[in-house]
């Protein structure tokens, strides 16, 4: 099994790796500055503050930050901004006109939401949807809701969802430039939004510095500022704004801190006007407690992921159908004809 | 913790200098490794942790009893014993969940109220992996095989060694325990090859990889009514691809990081897509978990079918007709232990039904083939088209994509010329790539020493500036 090879001495191979771990470690001292940030709260908080603050210094005066940067802007616009080939005629996801009639009389944004109401009487009815979130709108629960949402008469539906983001880290992803630049995109009179499953951590800013810690009433008001924030832009120019609530969680801790984390999100969609979906009702049992399980049609059926955090098909399924059947409070959705005509 | 991350590279710098500092000592030294593995593990789940010890405790008390049993039977016991409670485990972690809906959904289907109850039962990343290899490990002992642990140490090193816990190479004994049991090393075999792996495994994960599933593969898997049938064969093709890149690229940091270490872990890809015929296809593709589907499934079945055959045909027929009933039921519990679910069951089926047709062309009715370019081609359309089935979510999905595929006039989304350039990047490193990784090699061994790692660090840098944002998950650690 000991071919013959080249042999290198123990002690050259270890210089050698220390220090490029050191250069490393001066490359990406931005990131190790941010998740120190997370940490800020914790028994070494202050240390790996004092020493991502020293790298990130490091790497600002030797230029390496900069760097990274101009790389960065001049590299990874190149892979966004390609031909596109074979798109059919009219693809699928592509926004239609928007309709005539806005709404009329849309909520002042104060109190609870009132139910939108159209030119003509009647709740109103989306066309062109907008669905924004993280990885459980990127595939999963976002996939089975824009399904769920195309069979109905007249609605087309775009989807975005982007890994690991959230509102609490704009350094990382910033979402409210996203949703301005998706808006002036695709154009739509519904936008459903879901963040909250990375957020449970500190908050930041978007050159990185941080802002509040998860769990004080600092980073409440903070992040509902940026919940009203997020729904404000969704409603400019009469676009209408749903926020889905982040499901019940099957590790207790996490589940404090995301029943937390949907009351500030609640109370600041309602606050800018906006319609809250909760899904927390259907992930728990009467107790308030994590359910997994859900009975249909005399089947009992796996509703979560075997992490308690993510949804299985079937759950992200069901956990849509719900959705639009909360969504029918607040405005009309047509159901495809039986011939299917749209 | 997984591999190309900042914390990986702490971990692994801290663990590389306690391997070399004790190397003197070599029993602290495995200790150390093993502790750092456990360490590894413990990064993704604490309770993994518990599941590893428990199999390689099990598994080395089995492998005892029979290599100290007295007579067959006490032998053949063991064994048994052995092999029932590696399936058990993995039944019971991987497959329970998709028995219970399977069994619900039939049981409703004939009317019957029976339920079994659901469980929530969380996957260990890589048990697929350490299980079968604990499985080779006490067949080969029963079979005669002399490669058995020295110690209780070796054996959970063995088990746990952190480069290929979570998805391979699956090592036999005789490939690493004797590495394992030998003093250590007094030098770091083969630096600038291992350097060639790492930053090879890094280009096809964080690069190849992540851009083609984010620019279009997830996407179009997810939803495929949103495509047109171009998008879809591109989606298709740069699949094939993408798996490619992840797993070959998850093991060429395997043997890379097993170089540093001192341990020499085995191959598991031979530029798979420029096989000739499927057959040749199983022997580039996860040579190490094919091997063990020929060596523990494929022959034991092949041998017991043709011998109960015999009797009502000739040899040569027996021998034919035994071993395409084997590569069927072998390439089908392939399919199953991929994933617990009926688009893995059917990508088995759809491999074993692909080789019973060649081997029935190529023994039974002994045509030859030479294979070349068309051959090539055919296969890995033909391994292209599996792959519809293994990278769906469920069947309905499947079949929504197939039919995609060729609905030409389909309204759909398009792909981008960056797709295709990959696709292409991929063939050519296909063709050239082992080329290009020997000059690589060559012309850092012609280095200076001091210069080495200045060109290792400024290639990675060049990798690192054309890094797409975020690295999608690696697709094996889910089996």
């Amino acid at each position: 099994m000991h071919a013959a090879g080249i042999h290198t001495t123990p002690w050259r191979v270890l210089v050698a790796a220390w220090v490029v771990l050191a250069a490393l470690m001066v490359v990406f001292a931005k990131e190790i500055d941010q998740w120190a940030i997370t940490q800020r709260g914790g028994p070494m908080g202050p240390q790996l503050a004092a020493v991502s603050s020293s790298l990130r210094g490091a790497a600002q005066f030797s230029g390496v930050e900069a760097a990274r940067g101009a790389v960065a802007s001049a590299v990874l616009p190149l892979y966004d901004h390609g031909m596109v080939l074979a798109a059919g005629p009219a693809a699928a996801s592509t926004v239609a006109a928007p309709p005539a009639a806005q709404s009329a009389g849309f909520a002042t944004g104060q109190g609870k939401t009132v139910q939108v109401q159209q030119a003509g009487g009647g709740l109103y009815q989306p066309k062109n949807i907008l669905i924004l979130g993280a990885s459980s709108i990127q595939e999963g629960l976002g996939t089975e809701l824009e399904r769920a949402l195309e069979k109905y008469q007249g609605v087309s539906v775009t989807r975005f969802g982007q890994y690991s983001s959230g509102l609490a880290r704009p350094d990382f992803f910033d979402w409210a430039a996203k949703l301005k630049e998706l808006k002036a995109k695709v154009q739509p009179d519904l936008i459903i939004g879901q963040w909250g499953e990375n957020d449970c951590q500190g908050q930041a800013t978007r050159d990185g510095k941080a802002v509040a810690r998860f769990g004080t009433p600092e980073w409440d008001s903070e992040y509902g500022q940026r919940v009203q924030e997020m729904v404000g832009i969704m409603r400019e120019g009469g676009c209408h704004a749903a926020i889905i609530g982040i499901p019940n969680m099957r590790p207790k801790g996490f589940a404090k801190q995301v029943a937390r984390l949907n009351k500030v999100t609640e109370d600041a969609t309602v606050a800018a006007g906006g319609v809250f979906l909760s899904t927390w009702e259907l992930t728990s049992d009467e107790h308030g407690d994590y359910l997994a399980t859900v009975d249909v049609d005399g089947k009992n059926k796996l509703m979560r992921a075997g992490d308690g955090i993510h949804f299985s098909t079937y759950g992200a399924v069901y956990i849509a159908s719900k959705l639009c059947e909360k969504l029918q409070q607040d405005f009309t959705f047509v159901p495809m004809s039986a011939s299917g005509d749209n | 913790m997984q591999f190309p991350t900042l914390e990986f590279a702490v971990f692994f710098t801290l663990c590389l200098t306690l391997t070399w500092a004790l190397r003197s000592q070599r029993v602290l030294q495995k200790l150390v490794l093993l502790a750092a593995s456990y360490y590894f593990y413990a990064r993704i789940d604490l309770r993994f942790v518990t599941i590893l010890a428990v199999s390689s405790v099990l598994n080395y008390v089995v492998g005892e009893g029979i290599a100290r049993g007295r007579g067959p039977g006490a032998r053949r016991a063991w064994l048994v014993i052995g092999v029932i409670v590696n399936l058990a485990m993995l039944a019971a972690f991987k497959y329970y969940a998709f028995f219970q809906d399977s069994l619900g959904d039939f049981l409703a289907y004939v009317g019957l109220p029976l339920r079994l109850p659901v469980l929530e039962i969380l996957l260990p990343v890589g048990i697929s992996f350490y299980t079968f290899q604990a499985l080779s490990y006490i067949i080969d002992l029963y079979r005669g095989g002399r490669d058995r642990a020295q110690s209780w140490l070796d054996f959970l090193l063995y088990m746990a060694f952190f480069p290929k816990l979570l998805a391979g190479p699956i090592c036999r004994a005789r490939e690493l325990l004797p590495q394992i049991a030998a003093p250590a090393p007094r030098s770091v075999p083969e630096v600038s090859r291992a350097a060639t792996l790492i930053l090879s495994g890094l280009f096809k994960k964080a690069v190849l990889a992540t851009l083609i599933d984010t620019h279009l593969v997830a996407a179009a898997f997810d939803a495929p009514e949103n495509y047109g049938a171009g998008a879809l064969w591109m989606a298709m093709l740069g699949y094939s691809m993408q798996i490619y890149w992840d797993f070959s690229g998850y093991t060429d940091l395997a043997l890379g990081l097993g170089l540093l270490l001192g341990f020499r872990l085995p191959q598991n890809f031979e530029h798979p897509y420029t096989a000739t015929d499927i057959s040749d296809f199983w022997r580039r593709w996860h040579i190490t978990f094919s091997s063990w589907l020929r060596d523990y499934l494929f022959f034991p079945l092949a041998t017991r079918w043709s011998a109960a055959l015999r009797a009502r045909m000739s040899l040569r027929r027996a021998a034919l007709w035994g071993a395409q009933l084997a590569v069927l039921v072998t390439f089908v519990l392939c399919g199953l232990w991929h994933g617990a679910g009926w688009t893995f069951v059917l990508w088995g089926a759809y491999h074993g039904v692909l080789l019973f047709i060649h081997h029935g062309l190529r023994d039974g009715l002994r045509m030859r083939w030479n294979g070349g370019w068309l051959g090539r081609a055919g296969t890995f359309l033909l391994v292209s088209l599996g792959w519809v089935l293994f990278n769906s979510p469920d069947l309905a999905s499947a079949m929504t994509y197939l039919k995609g595929m060729f609905a030409f006039g389909h309204a759909g989304n398009g792909f981008e010329l960056l797709i295709l350039l990959l696709i292409v990047v991929g063939v050519a490193m296909h063709i050239w790539g082992p080329r290009l990784r020997s000059l690589y090699v060559e012309l850092s061994e012609r280095m200076p020493w001091g210069v080495r790692p200045v060109v290792w660090f400024a290639t990675g840098m060049v990798i690192l500036a054309v890094k797409p944002s975020g690295i999608a998950p690696y697709i094996y650690f889910g089996f």
